[in-house]
C-alpha cells in the first residue's frame, strides 16, 4: 500500500494507489438549512439516468438520515471499525477504512442486501430525540432535525476504486469524477462492499456495477447536474472545489479543506494483484470430477461437483455459481496456473449459472408488476428477454 | 434508447448475456484482473443442478483454446469453481493448485 496525504484527517494514511490529484475536483454542495427532503433531486437523477431495467435501487442522490437506511449503514460501518476516526480534530489517531481492512480485504466494508434497499424513505421524518415545544436553536446543538443529502462524493481516495480487483474504476484527471468502466466491470460487487456511502449499485440486468457519473456529459457541455438544476429552493449546487472556495454567487458556504484538496487527487497508477483464495486443504473446497471428449473440431469438458445450494441469480449480495476451464494459449510457455502471467497468456472457458436465467429481474422479484416506461414503442430494458 | 440505459450492453461487456447467448464465454488473461473476452469466440455449454450436484458442460472449438490445444499434443488444463452462496466472485474462488496434464487423443 502507498502512503498518501489525507487532507480531511490532516495526516498521511495508507491507500492502494500512490497519490496523484486531478486538475480540478468535482464537488456538490447541499445547503442543509434549505433542504426539505422533497426528493426532487432524487427524481431528477432517476429520470435522467436510471430508466433501464435492474436499476430500481440505483439513486445518485437521496436525502435522509433514515433509521433503516443511511444511519443503519453508518452504524454497520462504524461497528466494523476497530477505532473510529474522531471528527472535529485536526489530527486523529483513528484508522481509516483502508488501514483497518481485515486480512484478504482491501477496504473495511460491508455489502448491503436487498432489504437494505427496500424502504429508502421509511423513518426519514423520525426525530432521534425530543425537542421542547417553542425551543429555539442554541449552541451547543440540542436535538435538532435536518435532512442530509447523500450522494457519491467522488472521493479524493475512493474506496470503490481501491476495492476493484480489476481496476475497472477510475478517477478522471480533468475533474476528479469517479466512474465505473462499463466495458471492464465483471460485477464482483467489491465496490458496492467498499463504498462507505453505499453509492455504487449492482445492476442484475447487465451484471455490472453502476454509480453516479456526476452528470459528466452535462458538465462537459458546460451545463449543470440534473440534481443541482432541479433542487427546490436552490439547496443543491455543483462545481469544482476551486469554484466553491472562491465563493460563487448565491453560495454562502465554502468547502472545508478545499484549498488542501485542490493540490491533487489519485489516479490509478498500479493495479494491486492480491487474489483471495480458499485454501485447497479447506474442507469447504469443492472436489471437481472432470471428463472430456472431442470430435476433432470441438472439445467439451464436463465438470461435476457437490454444492449444497443452487445459486443461479445475481443481485445485491447475491452471487452465482460458476465454473471455468483454463489452458495455456501457447504450447511453448509455462504460465502460472493462477490466470497466467505477462507474456504467457491463458485461455479460459467460463460458465456462470446466472447466464442461464432468462429473466433475471422476474427471477429476483417474482411478485413485481411489470414496469411501464413512458417511452414510445417497446419498453426499453424492461427485461433481459427484450434485449435478445 | 434501450442502449442508453444499459451502458454495459452498449459497450459489449461480455458479462451481459442476452437470452439467446450461450452461458459460456471464452476469455484470455495474462495476470489477475486482466481477463478479456476473445472477440468472435464461439463457446457453448449448460449446467444442470440435481441431487446437490452441479454437472456443467463447457465446450469450444479446439482452435479457440489456443495453439497449445491440438489433437495428439500434450497440454495442460486447470479448473476453478465459484460458490455463489459463499459470495465467491472474481479471485474469491476454489481453483486447482497445479496444472493437470491434458492430451486430446
Amino acid at each position: 500500500m502507498a502512503r498518501v496525504y489525507n487532507w480531511q484527517l490532516g495526516r498521511e494514511m495508507s491507500y492502494w494507489y500512490p497519490e496523484s490529484r486531478p486538475k480540478r475536483q468535482f464537488a456538490a454542495v447541499f445547503d442543509t438549512n434549505k433542504c426539505i427532503a422533497c426528493q426532487t433531486c432524487t427524481m431528477a437523477c432517476k429520470t435522467t439516468w436510471t430508466s433501464g431495467g435492474g436499476r430500481s435501487t440505483c439513486s445518485g442522490t437521496t436525502s435522509r438520515p433514515s433509521p433503516t437506511a443511511s444511519t443503519r449503514w453508518l452504524r454497520r460501518q462504524a461497528a466494523r471499525h476497530a477505532r473510529r476516526p474522531v471528527l472535529g480534530r485536526r489530527r486523529v489517531r483513528g484508522q481509516t477504512i483502508f488501514e483497518s481492512a481485515p486480512a484478504g480485504e482491501r477496504v473495511l466494508g460491508w455489502r448491503p442486501e436487498e432489504q437494505d434497499y427496500a424502504y429508502p424513505n421509511v423513518g426519514e421524518d423520525d426525530c432521534a430525540g425530543q425537542v421542547e415545544k417553542g425551543a429555539a436553536f442554541v449552541e451547543p446543538h440540542m436535538n435538532w432535525f435536518f435532512y442530509l443529502a447523500r450522494i457519491c462524493n467522488h472521493c479524493t481516495y475512493p474506496a470503490c476504486l481501491a476495492s476493484c480487483p480489476r481496476g475497472s474504476i477510475y478517477k478522471r484527471p480533468e475533474d476528479g469524477i469517479v466512474l465505473v468502466d462499463q466495458g471492464r466491470c465483471r460485477g464482483y460487487q467489491e465496490c458496492v462492499k467498499g463504498c462507505p456511502y453505499k453509492k455504487v449499485f449492482f445492476n442484475p440486468m447487465t451484471g455490472t456495477s453502476e454509480k453516479c457519473i456526476a452528470c459528466f456529459p452535462k458538465i462537459e457541455q458546460g451545463s449543470s447536474r440534473s440534481a443541482s438544476s432541479t433542487a427546490s429552493a436552490r439547496s443543491a449546487w455543483r462545481g469544482s472545489s476551486r469554484e466553491a472556495r472562491s465563493g460563487a454567487p448565491g453560495q454562502p458556504h465554502r468547502l472545508p479543506g478545499a484549498r488542501a484538496q485542490d493540490r491533487a487527487a489519485p489516479v490509478p497508477a498500479v493495479r494491486p494483484g492480491a487474489e483471495r483464495l480458499l485454501h485447497p486443504a479447506d474442507p469447504r473446497a469443492a472436489r471437481v470430477k472432470v471428463r472430456a471428449l472431442h470430435d476433432g473440431a470441438w472439445v467439451a469438458f464436463r465438470l461435476e461437483w457437490r454444492d449444497a445450494s443452487k445459486d443461479e441469480l445475481f443481485g445485491p449480495s447475491q452471487f452465482s455459481d460458476a465454473a471455468a476451464v483454463q489452458v495455456p494459449r501457447d504450447p511453448n510457455t509455462d504460465p502460472s496456473p493462477m490466470m497466467g502471467q505477462p507474456g504467457s497468456p491463458v485461455r479460459i472457458l467460463y460458465w456462470k449459472a446466472a447466464w442461464q436465467t432468462a429473466d433475471m429481474l422476474a427471477a429476483l422479484h417474482p411478485n413485481k408488476p411489470p414496469t411501464d416506461y413512458p417511452f414510445e414503442g417497446d419498453r426499453p430494458c424492461a427485461s433481459r428477454a427484450d434485449w435478445s | 434508447l434501450e442502449l442508453s440505459y444499459a451502458p454495459a450492453r452498449n459497450v459489449h461487456n461480455p458479462n451481459f448475456r442476452g437470452t439467446t447467448d450461450a452461458p459460456v464465454f471464452v476469455g484470455e488473461a495474462e495476470m489477475f484482473g486482466s481477463l478479456t473476452a476473445v472477440e468472435e469466440a464461439q463457446a457453448d455449454g449448460r449446467g444442470e443442478y440435481n441431487d446437490g450436484k452441479w454437472r456443467v458442460v463447457l465446450a469450444a472449438p479446439i482452435a479457440m483454446l489456443g495453439t497449445a490445444a491440438r489433437v495428439g499434443r500434450e497440454s495442460k488444463v486447470a479448473f476453478a469453481v465459484w460458490e455463489g452462496r459463499a459470495q465467491n466472485a472474481g479471485g474469491r474462488k476454489m481453483r486447482a493448485e497445479q496444472w493437470t496434464k491434458f492430451v486430446i487423443e
